[in-house]
C-alpha cells in the first residue's frame, strides 16, 4: 500500500501539486489520469524519489519515504519497479542483461540462478528466446514487455507504469494492459499506472484518480467513471465521439 | 552568476561520483570497457597526429637554423623537448578531448533524455557513480600510457623526416635527442596528463548528465563538453606549468 499525505510541490512560483492525498491499495491497479501538464508526471517522480516534495509524506506500507536518507531509501527502491513511457532499456545491454541488471546489483544470485529467473520472467511476458537481442532490435511492444520484465525482476511490491500504451497499436496495447493486470495479481503488487488512455482505464483499472491543476478532483472505479457527472472528468473521459457513444449505451 | 552555479553543480555531481558505490565488483569490467573505448581506440589517431607533429617540429626547427653557430643536433633536441613537454601531453589531450569528450557527453546525454538515468536512480543505484566513475578511472589510468606512446612516436616521426629530408644525420639527431635529457620532463608531462584526463572525462560527463530536452540538446551538450574541456585543460596547463616547472 502506498499512502500520499498532502503532497505539495512547486517549481519557482508555479505550484504543480497542491496537497494531494490518497491511498493506493495493494493488489490493485490504481490509475492516475488527467490532461497533459496537470501534474501526473511530477507526482510520479515525487513518489519514486526523482523529485523531492516540498511538503507532505509518501508512505510505502509503514515506511515514510520522504523522511528517509539515500541509503534507507535504497531498501524501499529495491521494492519498486517502473516501466517508463519509452521503456528506458539500457541500449548497450541485451534483453537478458537488462533483466538481470537489478539482480546483479542487488542480489547474490549465481549466474545459474539469474538465468533461471530470467527465463521465468521472459516466459511471463511472452519473450522466450529473445534473450540475446538488443533494444534496437525490438519492436515497441517488445521493448515495453522487456521493461516490465526488468521492473519485476526482483519481485517488487510496488510497480509504476508510465503511459504503458503510448506509441503502440490497439492489439499490443491491450496485451500490455493485460500483462500489467496479470503481473499485479501474480505478484500482489501495488500498481500505479499513469495514463491518458481510456481504453486501458476501462480494461484494467481498479481505482481511478483524476488529477486537474495539481489536485485529485475525482476518485472512483471504472464503473463509476462512466456515470460521473463531474464536468472536468466528463470533458476528459468523453472527449471522443466513441466514448460519448459508449456512455450513451451505458445509460 | 551562472558560472558559480555550474561550479556548484559540478562539485555536487563529483561528490556523488566519488561516494560509496553500490557494488564494487561491478566496476572492474566497466573500467576495462572504458579503457578500451577511451584509450585503445584512440591509439591510431593519436599515433598518426603526433607522428606528423614530430615531423613538422623537426622541419620547422631545421628551416629556422640558418646560423652555422647553432649545431644541427639542435633539431633532435628541440623536437624531443617540444614533443615531451607539450605536444605529447597537452596537444594529445586536446585531441582526445574532442574525440572522447563528445562521445562521453552524447552517450550520457542520450541516457538522460531516454530516462535510462532515471531508471538507474529508481532502482536505487547511484547513477552518477555507476556511469561516470569508470570513465574517470579508465581515463586517468590509460591516457598517461597514450602520452608515453605519443612521446616515442612523435620523436620517431621527427627523426624520420629530419633524416630522410637530409636536414640532419641520424647521429646528430640521436645526439640532440639524448642531450641534457631529464626524466623529470617526462614525469612533468605525465603528471599533467592525470589532471587533463580527469578534466576531460568529468567535464564531459557533467555536460552529458545535465542534458535536458531532446536530440538537439544532446548535440549542444556534446559541443559544450568539448569546448569547456579544452578551455579548462589549457588553463590547467598554464597553472601546472607554473607549479611544476618554475
Amino acid at each position: 500500500m502506498i499512502q500520499l499525505k498532502d503532497i505539495q510541490k512547486s517549481f519557482g512560483d508555479t505550484q504543480v501539486l497542491k496537497g494531494i492525498s490518497c491511498t493506493f491499495e495493494t493488489g490493485k491497479v490504481n490509475f492516475i489520469i488527467g490532461k497533459s501538464g496537470e501534474g501526473k508526471s511530477v507526482l510520479t517522480k515525487c513518489m519514486v524519489g526523482l523529485v523531492e516534495v516540498d511538503q507532505g509524506s509518501i508512505i510505502y506500507d509503514d515506511h515514510d519515504f520522504t523522511a528517509m536518507d539515500r541509503w534507507d531509501r535504497k531498501t524501499v527502491r529495491t521494492n519498486i519497479g517502473m516501466l517508463f513511457q519509452g521503456a528506458a532499456l539500457f541500449d548497450s545491454m541485451t534483453v537478458e542483461e537488462n533483466i538481470q541488471f537489478p539482480m546483479v546489483m542487488f542480489t547474490k544470485f549465481t549466474k545459474g540462478e539469474r538465468d533461471k529467473r530470467t527465463e521465468e520472467i521472459l516466459e511471463q511476458v511472452g519473450l522466450q528466446g529473445k534473450n540475446k537481442l538488443f533494444p534496437s532490435e525490438l519492436s515497441g511492444g517488445m521493448k515495453k514487455r522487456t521493461g516490465l520484465a526488468r521492473a519485476i525482476a526482483l519481485n517488487p511490491k510496488y510497480l509504476f507504469v508510465d503511459e504503458p500504451n503510448s506509441g503502440l497499436d490497439p492489439l499490443t496495447s491491450i496485451m500490455i494492459d493485460k500483462l500489467v493486470r496479470q503481473l499485479t495479481d501474480q505478484y500482489n503488487m501495488t500498481t500505479v499506472v499513469i495514463s491518458h488512455d481510456m481504453n486501458s482505464v476501462i480494461e484494467i483499472a481498479d481505482t481511478i484518480h483524476f488529477i486537474s491543476k495539481g489536485e485529485f478532483v475525482w476518485n472512483g472505479d471504472r464503473k463509476s467513471i462512466l456515470k460521473s457527472q463531474h464536468p472536468l472528468l466528463n470533458d476528459f473521459v468523453f472527449a471522443s465521439q466513441f466514448m460519448r457513444e459508449i456512455k450513451d449505451k451505458f445509460k | 552568476m551562472p558560472i558559480f552555479s555550474s561550479i556548484g553543480r559540478y562539485s555536487i555531481l563529483m561528490g556523488r561520483v566519488f561516494s560509496r558505490p553500490e557494488k564494487f565488483r561491478v566496476y572492474p569490467p566497466l573500467v576495462i570497457r572504458e579503457m578500451d573505448k577511451i584509450g585503445l581506440q584512440s591509439v591510431g589517431i593519436v599515433s598518426l597526429l603526433v607522428l606528423f607533429m614530430g615531423a613538422v617540429v623537426a622541419i620547422q626547427t631545421a628551416s629556422n637554423i640558418e646560423s652555422g653557430w647553432i649545431p644541427r643536433w639542435t633539431i633532435g633536441y628541440t623536437t624531443r623537448q617540444s614533443i615531451i613537454l607539450e605536444f605529447s601531453s597537452t596537444v594529445v589531450c586536446l585531441i582526445i578531448s574532442g574525440k572522447v569528450g563528445s562521445n562521453i557527453a552524447s552517450e550520457i546525454g542520450t541516457m538522460r533524455i531516454s530516462d535510462q538515468i532515471d531508471a538507474l536512480d529508481i532502482m536505487g543505484i547511484n547513477s552518477a557513480s555507476y556511469l561516470i566513475l569508470p570513465k574517470i578511472i579508465a581515463a586517468v589510468f590509460i591516457i598517461p600510457f597514450l602520452v608515453l606512446l605519443a612521446m616515442f612516436v612523435g620523436v620517431a616521426g621527427g627523426a624520420s623526416i629530419a633524416i630522410l629530408s637530409g636536414n640532419v644525420s641520424f647521429a646528430d639527431f640521436e645526439y640532440g635527442a639524448q642531450y641534457d635529457f631529464r626524466i623529470w620532463d617526462v614525469a612533468y608531462s605525465v603528471i599533467k596528463t592525470f589532471f587533463f584526463a580527469f578534466i576531460m572525462t568529468s567535464v564531459s560527463s557533467y555536460h552529458g548528465y545535465n542534458t535536458q530536452g531532446g536530440a538537439l540538446e544532446v548535440g549542444q551538450g556534446s559541443t559544450r563538453a568539448v569546448v569547456y574541456s579544452i578551455v579548462i585543460i589549457l588553463v590547467a596547463d598554464f597553472l601546472l606549468t607554473q607549479l611544476l616547472l618554475l
